[in-house]
């Protein structure tokens, strides 16, 4: 099936979350106020599901909206969007019996001149890992993904001088941290006065502080959605840091963040056999 | 008033002129964003139709700006004033919008004097928008995005000209000029430099009315605040958000007080030391947001607070549209 019969499908799931009283909200996808934008959409009973869209411009990641509802919520989900949902499940913020999962296969979305999305380019799960419906799209295809430069854990200084150049540009406004699924603490490291972790300029420091800080707490738990690229409003490609950790976290533990609600997150359990590279060798 | 007439083919040595007595700043092309920047030669200003990603303000009211300094014996640290700035290339809605931050900041009884003595060596040069960009709603919100009297000079320019129309506004921005020998050209009607300057007689200006308790309670804010995400870039680029934070720090012996950008969308803003927050959810901090701009600093200062750059629709993850917001609203409360 193509983006317009799945989108079809959709609709007409979405219709019969209302006739059988299976969600008190749907949230999905509509177009947006600019030429070509999609931006999320809240439907709630008696509100038409014909405004809901499904096209390569859906790339909001929506799961994190889930967190802040209290009523069952069904959503139009893309397989990052439900690898988030299932690390919600596994890490205890949300209960399965809240969501009724819309579970859409996805080829990859687009940006408005046709390229990859970010995130987009170098994903490999093409198909939702978990849902109560599944709309399938015959366009996926199973491609390896884009090798990605990984990180060489003996050139520090090839790595500090990529990292440097990459957060020129970064004007620390957090709206990565803000839209990730994976950043829901009430109190972010960053925001905690005791101690003050961070300096009050923009110079490599600060952001050092930030961006490692926040890769490391998102080390084994990113779903590769691309929401933090997108964005960020300086362009700044800040998910080069997530991608070396998970494609080493891949390497070394066989382990990819979000693909069954049954999964040991890999940085809560310790084998005798684990691994070391890196660990005081 | 007089104008003086700018051949397009004499501005880069213009610009390098300018560049040999002042700080020069103009949008610079960043892997296709252009971006106000420092420039360090000529051919680096673009003077094109794109709105740069970020305004000019950070120039005036730098995002981190060192207050005050001090040793260990509480000696006060010397330090330099800034170099004698010129931005060039700044469009309306931009000008405008430092219309609204020099208000805030500057007047009544205690201005404040960081941003004034920015403001005392910078030399705000304007340029007409020719074309409306996505997102743009400058002309709802009431201005002429060919032309603006809130610099210094302001450039206009007519679709088709190989010159601009220099106008000079204040004798900051004469003296820029003052060497340069233009030809005088007789003023030009402004409302014709760009196309349909002015709204239909039958579009209203996007603005709050009404009854400040009745629009805190009854609009549904909640509906409106549901999808945003809070992440705050918005604030970042809003060329007339002026909110900030004071952080105290201790460098080497020395100590600092810093200013520093802050953004009402992030929950900690209203955090007191108490613990309570007086806007602990999103919809307050959303509501907040709308009702600053277009109703609280139009109470307290007689502007609004949105000059139509189009730079938050464009850059909101979740298709937050305050222009949309504020129509509805309209509607509703007619």
């Amino acid at each position: 099936m193509s983006f317009e019969l799945q989108q079809k499908e959709m609709k007409k799931a979405c219709a019969a979350v209302f006739t059988e009283k299976r969600a008190e909200l749907i949230i999905g996808y509509t177009r947006g106020g600019l030429e070509g934008q999609v931006v999320p959409a809240f439907v709630r009973p008696g509100e038409p599901v014909d405004q809901l869209v499904w096209n390569p411009g859906c790339t909001p990641n929506l799961a994190k909206y889930l967190l802040e509802r209290k009523e069952k919520v069904a959503i139009v989900a893309k397989p990052c969007d439900a690898r988030a949902i299932v690390m919600y499940l596994i890490e205890k913020q949300l209960e399965r019996d809240q969501v009724y999962l819309i579970g859409m296969e996805c080829p990859g979305m687009r940006r408005p001149d046709g390229s990859p999305a970010p995130g987009c380019d170098s994903c490999t799960v093409k198909t939702p890992p978990l849902n109560d419906l599944r709309i399938q799209n015959a366009d996926i295809s199973q491609s390896a993904p884009v090798p990605s430069n990984a990180l060489d854990l003996g050139d520090v200084a090839a790595n500090y001088a990529r990292f440097k150049q990459e957060l020129e540009k970064c004007l620390l406004c957090f709206s990565c941290r803000q839209v990730c699924y994976g950043c829901y603490c009430n109190t972010c490291f960053l925001d905690r006065g005791i101690p003050d972790w961070r300096p009050a300029n923009l110079e490599l420091g600060a952001k050092m502080v930030f961006h490692l800080g926040r890769a490391m707490h998102l080390a084994g738990r990113c779903v590769e959605c691309g929401a933090c690229e997108r964005a960020c409003p300086s362009g700044v490609k800040i998910r080069h840091l997530i991608q070396d950790l998970n494609q080493f976290c891949q390497e070394l533990y066989g382990y990819q963040a979000g693909l069954s609600p049954d999964e040991t997150p890999v940085l809560a359990v310790f084998q005798l056999n684990d691994r070391e590279d890196g660990f005081l060798t | 008033m007089n104008q003086l007439k700018l051949l397009k083919e004499r501005l880069p040595e213009i610009l390098e002129a300018v560049r040999s007595q002042y700080r020069l700043v103009g949008p610079v092309l960043e892997d296709e964003y252009p971006v106000f920047k420092e420039i360090q030669k000529a051919d680096d200003l673009v003077l094109g139709d794109a709105l740069p990603y970020k305004s000019p303000k950070e120039f005036i009211f730098p995002q981190v700006e060192k207050l005050l300094s001090f040793n260990e014996q509480g000696e006060p640290l010397e330090s330099e004033p800034g170099p004698l700035t010129v931005i060039f290339g700044i469009k309306p809605c931009d000008l405008e919008a430092l219309r609204v931050t020099t208000t805030v900041f500057t007047h009544g009884q205690f201005p404040d004097v960081y941003y004034q003595q920015n403001l005392e060596r910078t030399i705000l040069i304007g340029h007409s928008c020719l074309q409306e960009k996505p997102g743009c709603f400058c002309k709802q919100r009431g201005l002429d995005p060919g032309y603006s009297p809130a610099g210094d000079v302001f450039l206009i320019e007519t679709e088709g000209d190989d010159f601009y129309r220099v106008e000079l506004l204040t004798e900051k921005g004469r003296n820029v000029f003052k060497d340069f020998k233009l030809e005088e050209v007789s003023g030009m009607d402004r409302k014709s430099t760009a196309g349909k300057s002015k709204l239909d007689n039958t579009e209203r200006i996007l603005e709050l009315q009404g009854n400040e308790i009745e629009l805190f309670l009854e609009v549904n804010w909640d509906a409106i605040a549901e999808k945003c995400l809070g992440c705050g870039v918005c604030t970042y680029l809003c060329p007339t958000c002026h909110c900030f934070e004071l952080k105290d720090e201790t460098e080497g012996g020395n100590h600092y007080r810093y200013r520093c950008w802050d953004s009402c969308m992030f929950p900690k803003f209203t955090l007191h030391a108490s613990g309570h927050n007086p806007r602990a959810s999103k919809k307050e901090r959303i509501r907040q947001r709308v009702l600053h701009k277009y109703l609280y600093l139009k109470q307290n200062h007689g502007l609004t607070g949105c000059t139509g750059c189009g730079r938050c629709l464009r850059s909101c993850p979740a298709g937050m549209n305050i222009k949309a917001i504020i129509s509805k609203i309209m509607e509703d409360f007619k």
